[in-house]
Order: structure tokens, then C-alpha cells, then sequence
């Protein structure tokens, strides 16, 4: 894409489930800061007016009329992307977690990688994460950075960017169903993308629930992240398609 | 319990385990279903090796033989297994009805134009 005349066509998929609170100015700074780049808003089912709250801020609103999960909605956001002929993707949380201002440095990393994570632990802010999920968080990055040969640091950011080659792929085959994670960032890397990380601010949630909370949910994070890993490496990568070269 | 039951235990269940994970590489089980069938896989495993568990148990319900205990077990296990698939039927029958209702509403919207 360097050297290209032409910027290249971004969108921000932002999925949202029940996002009331937090929904309408995410959008608001989002769309000030980038006007030039589209926004649509995966409502996932919600039962409150998230939906609603973000058609007035001017997004473009696609509705689950059953509830997808994260990856399901991300999925979405993916196979919209490569409907619409984008050339990137931006993925941004609804909760205000993912400070906007950081989309343009995501965007422009993609210059030289084709799939961008933005890490919360390459800056210099620090995080009040429970020690045993910070355990975890490590361990998986250590496996997603021998595994891939290059350092990562943060395989549970959801503030990522995709060129189209990387979205291509999983808009026409498989996505995580649940919360994507070190598993993700090694198929990518299998299919010899290029992984890259640059640092970003992440704030606490402004409202709602975490995705990954409670003990119980935090056990079956630790047996089903190793077990995904395992059966990632065990996978045969899809053959890349001509069409989606870029 | 006798050495034969319990090789033939540790077999199976490395047999079954093995089973899971290239359904789940597959694709045709999802990583979250597949925890359940790995953690009993395993259990049997452990019991193969390490038996002192089963005799107690088997002594704190009051039965004669360790296998026994594990066909108790067993049954327990499947019996709760396949009331959580029908709750998962039930939901998934809930979601095409969702599915098929907004699919109807949209053919409607879709003759207006």
C-alpha cells in the first residue's frame, strides 16, 4: 500500500453489546477525529438502546437479531468489510476502553504489517489486572512470541488493525466464535502475515461487564486458551486467494 | 482393580482424548464444548494410574467393586451430559425460530421496494 496514490479505504467495526452508556461518545470522539474513515457499529443483540444511540451518532448499525458473541460479531464486521471493498480494518471496543486517538497510529502501522495489535503493555501506563489473569496474559504472549518469532505482548487487545488479505481470510473461512486471543494471532501469523504491535493507552471500562470475569470464566480461559493453541498449531492454513491479494 | 481394566482404561481414554482434539482441529466440535470431554477423558485417565480415590469412594457409597463405582459414575456423567444437550436444543430451536422471523419480516421489506 506504501507508494499507493489513493488512502486507502478504512473502516472501524465496532461491536457492541448493551453499550448504552458508553456507545454514544466513543462515536462522538471517533468520528471527530476521523471523518474520512466509515464507522459501523455491530449491535449484537442488545436489549437496551445501544442500537438506537449509535444510528443518532451517525453510524451505520448492523443488528444481530440473536446474540453472535464477540467473535461472531467481529466475524460480521469482517465479512461487511470485504463486501464493501475495504482496504483495512479497525477493530474498537464499544466501552470506551480504546482510546480513539490511537486508531491513526494502528492505521499507520499498517504500512508495514498486515495485522496490527494494539499493545496496552509497550507504553508506560500501568493496569489494575487481577495477578492471575496477569499470569495467564503472560504466559500466552511468551507462546504467541516463540511461536510466531516476534515479540507480543498484549494477545488479549481487541483494538487491532486488519489489512484486506488478513480479513479476506477469515471473512471467507473461520473466526473465533468467543473472545479471540493468542490462538488468533498465531493462525495469522502461520499464514505468513506479518504481526506487528505499537503501543497504546487503554482506560478502565466506563460501564457494563468485562468479557472475561468470575472465577469460573477465568478456568475455562486457562483450559480452553492452551487446548485452542494446540489445535491452531495442528491446523493446515488456508491457501491465500488470488482476489484478495492486494 | 486388576492390571488388564486398568491398561485397557489408560488406552482408551489417551484413544478418546486424542479423538477430541481432531474433532475440535477439525472444526466439527468447538473448543468450549470440547473442555467438558477432555476433562472426563482425563479423569479416567488419572483414575487408571491412581486408584486410591475410586476404593475410597467406592467405600463411602457403600459398593462392593471399584468398577462398579466407575459405572456409576459413568452413568451419572452421561445422564447429566445429555440434559445439558437438550437444554442446548431447546436453545438452538429458540434461535432459528429468531432467525426464521427476521428472515420473514425482511422478505417483506424487500417486496416494498
Amino acid at each position: 500500500m506504501a507508494g499507493d496514490a489513493k488512502p486507502p479505504r478504512v473502516v472501524i467495526v465496532i461491536p457492541a453489546r448493551n453499550e448504552e452508556a458508553s456507545i454514544g461518545p466513543v462515536l462522538e470522539k471517533t468520528s471527530a477525529l476521523y471523518p474520512g474513515y466509515d464507522i459501523v457499529v455491530i449491535d449484537d443483540a442488545s436489549d437496551d438502546a445501544t442500537g438506537r444511540i449509535a444510528r443518532a451518532a451517525g453510524a451505520r448499525v448492523l443488528r444481530a437479531p440473536i446474540n453472535l458473541g464477540y467473535g461472531g460479531a467481529v466475524h460480521a464486521g469482517f465479512k461487511y468489510a470485504y463486501a464493501g471493498d475495504y482496504d483495512i480494518v479497525v477493530l474498537l471496543d464499544a466501552d470506551g476502553q480504546h482510546d480513539p486517538r490511537y486508531v491513526a497510529d494502528i492505521v499507520e502501522a499498517t504500512r508495514d504489517y498486515d495485522f496490527v495489535v494494539g499493545s496496552r503493555f509497550r507504553g508506560e501506563a500501568h493496569y489494575d489486572i487481577p495477578p492471575i489473569r496477569m499470569a495467564g496474559m503472560r504466559v500466552f504472549s511468551a507462546i504467541a512470541s516463540a511461536i510466531t518469532g516476534q515479540r507480543i505482548t498484549d494477545t488479549s487487545s481487541g483494538f487491532q488493525a486488519l489489512r484486506r488479505k488478513v480479513f479476506a481470510m477469515f471473512a471467507t473461512t473461520h473466526y473465533p466464535v468467543d473472545f479471540p486471543d493468542a490462538d488468533t494471532i498465531i493462525w495469522i501469523a502461520r499464514h505468513g502475515f506479518k504481526v506487528g504491535e505499537v503501543p497504546v493507552e487503554m482506560h478502565q471500562r466506563t460501564a457494563g461487564t468485562s468479557m472475561i470475569s468470575g472465577l469460573a470464566s477465568s478456568l475455562k480461559y486457562a483450559l480452553k486458551m492452551p487446548l485452542a493453541i494446540l489445535v491452531t498449531l495442528l491446523r493446515i492454513p488456508a491457501p491465500h486467494r488470488e482476489e484478495d491479494a492486494e | 482393580m486388576n492390571i488388564q481394566v486398568r491398561v485397557l482404561s489408560l488406552i482408551v481414554s489417551l484413544l478418546f482424548v486424542a479423538y477430541v482434539v481432531f474433532l475440535v482441529r477439525n472444526r466439527k466440535l468447538r473448543e468450549t464444548d470440547s473442555v467438558v470431554w477432555i476433562l472426563a477423558g482425563l479423569a479416567i485417565f488419572v483414575l487408571g494410574i491412581w486408584v486410591k480415590p475410586l476404593i475410597w469412594f467406592t467405600d463411602v457409597i457403600g459398593a462392593k467393586f471399584p468398577v462398579s463405582t466407575l459405572f456409576f459414575s459413568g452413568l451419572i456423567f452421561l445422564t447429566f451430559i445429555s440434559l445439558w444437550m437438550t437444554t442446548r436444543i431447546s436453545g438452538l430451536t429458540e434461535q432459528v425460530k429468531e432467525l426464521a422471523q427476521q428472515v420473514t419480516l425482511l422478505s417483506g421489506e424487500a417486496d416494498k421496494d
